[in-house]
């Protein structure tokens, strides 16, 4: 006998096997089944794809919407529950294309649209405007800053007339010399220790140096309201704030006192500290 | 009214009509259906799910040129679909495997035990197509006309894929040793 011939006889053989039978009752079974309405497992499987692909293209969205943080090293950056962004230290780039909430010790509140940096010290939060725009609140305005525009809260007062002293009220012996021998002339001359050396140290703008060599000098009141409005013009608004306390303790009969009082109080009034 | 009344009195005959086609060919289905799925699934499951079909589309049983063939297709269909999801159940581990219980008669010979052993085996090393017409036409005696209406292909690729199950099937046996 060959294998097809093994084969086909045990096919045969196994044809001849009778069927179980079936129980009568197993129709009511059937038709139960069908009067079930079909899960449709293909519509089931689309609906769960379907979720997927929204849940997905959700989550694809909002990463799309997200704002792109990029803070500096030193930066001390939070997230609050609210969403905003907390800066209370360093700079921080802010990229979105929905308003981003931003907040720092020194403004309430920078909503950003686009490309917007900001960035804190320990005195004033400088915010910049690289694309779109930026609306700025504190407690007492509400500013639009444009790309191309910066600005830094709290801004400084504006030096009042008075404080400003010409170089004109404190003429020296090298104002004689040609321009490109004073600088070596006020410096020999700083090197002295009368008035001229402290005329000298003032023109060259030693300021602290003069103070710390002549805190009673004749020049010291002028010294120090130079220091203020030096202050003053780098928006180091806490250095002005000491520097116009210390005029008033150290000046209490100058002239200008009342003026630097006034200043100290507007610096006061910004939050300064 | 006359339409409605008209209407459920068709789907009674239907209804009734593939009661008789059950009660005629439930055990042969069944049996074919073990065959078919190579003993690893409820044939009786199967074949509940064959006769669901058959009561939803009575319509499409009734107009069939061989109702028998028509629900051997629907098998046919339903036990490769479901070994298909069964293979991804149980890879996800959702179903285990599990013996099932055979469509055939209790009441066997030793010659027939011993032969269903080595034709359960053969059928284990055929691919599916080869599987199928082979059990119908050696196993269930369909004729090739009704293989080919049930397996929606011609009579001449039945003729084909039976000349090769065959060829396998007989190559199987003798690769596993069993005379």
């Amino acid at each position: 006998m060959t294998d097809e011939e093994k084969a086909a006889a045990a096919l045969k053989t196994v044809a001849t096997i009778p069927a179980r039978p079936v129980h009568a009752g197993d129709w009511e079974d059937v038709l139960h089944r069908a009067a079930r309405p079909d899960r449709s497992w293909p519509a089931l499987a689309l609906v769960a794809v379907a979720m997927l692909i929204a849940v997905a293209a959700g989550l694809g969205w909002q990463r799309y919407q997200a704002p792109t943080l990029s803070p500096s090293r030193e930066a001390k950056v939070a997230v609050k529950d609210d969403g905003a962004v907390a800066l209370s230290w360093g700079r921080l780039e802010v990229k979105s294309r929905t308003p981003a909430r931003l907040v720092t010790p020194h403004v309430v509140s920078v909503t950003a649209v686009g490309r917007v940096a900001a960035e804190v010290d320990s005195h004033s939060t400088f915010v910049e405007v690289f694309e779109g725009s930026a609306s700025v609140r504190t407690d007492s305005e509400t500013i639009e800053l444009h790309a191309g525009e910066s600005r830094r809260w709290p801004n400084a007062p504006a030096l009042p007339a008075s404080l400003r002293v010409s170089e004109a009220v404190m003429p020296g012996a090298c104002d004689e010399r040609p321009k490109s021998e004073q600088a070596g002339c006020w410096l020999k001359e700083s090197r002295g220790d009368g008035l001229s050396a402290q005329v000298a140290l003032y023109r060259r703008g030693a300021l602290a140096e003069s103070l710390r060599r002549f805190p009673a000098g004749v020049l010291h009141p002028e010294i120090r309201l130079g220091l203020l409005r030096q202050w003053i013009e780098r928006n180091q608004l806490e250095a002005a704030l000491r520097e116009a306390i210390d005029f008033e303790q150290a000046c209490p009969d100058d002239p200008r006192l009342d003026v630097v009082r006034a200043l100290r109080r507007t610096l006061e009034s910004r939050g300064v500290h | 009214m006359a339409l409605t009344v008209d209407a459920a009195a068709a789907s009674q005959r239907a209804q009734a009509n593939v009661r008789e086609l059950y009660l005629r060919h439930a055990p042969e289905l069944r049996q074919a259906i073990h065959r078919l799925a190579g003993g690893v699934l409820d044939a009786d499951d199967l074949l509940q799910d064959v006769f669901v079909i058959a009561v939803r589309r009575a319509d499409a049983l009734s107009a069939a040129q061989s109702p028998t063939a028509w629900l051997y297709g629907v098998a046919s269909k339903v036990v490769s679909g479901r070994l298909r999801t069964s293979r991804w159940r149980r890879w996800l581990g959702l179903e285990a495997a599990a013996e099932a219980v055979s469509g055939d008669s209790p009441q066997l010979s030793l010659e027939q035990r011993e032969a269903r052993r080595s034709v359960e085996l053969g059928l284990s090393k055929l691919s599916g197509t080869r599987r199928e017409v082979l059990v119908l036409f050696e196993l269930q005696g369909l004729s090739g006309a009704e293989v080919a209406q049930a397996l929606n292909i011609p009579v001449k690729t039945v003729w084909t894929r039976l000349f090769y199950a065959r060829r396998d099937f007989a190559i199987a046996l003798k690769e596993a040793g069993h005379d």
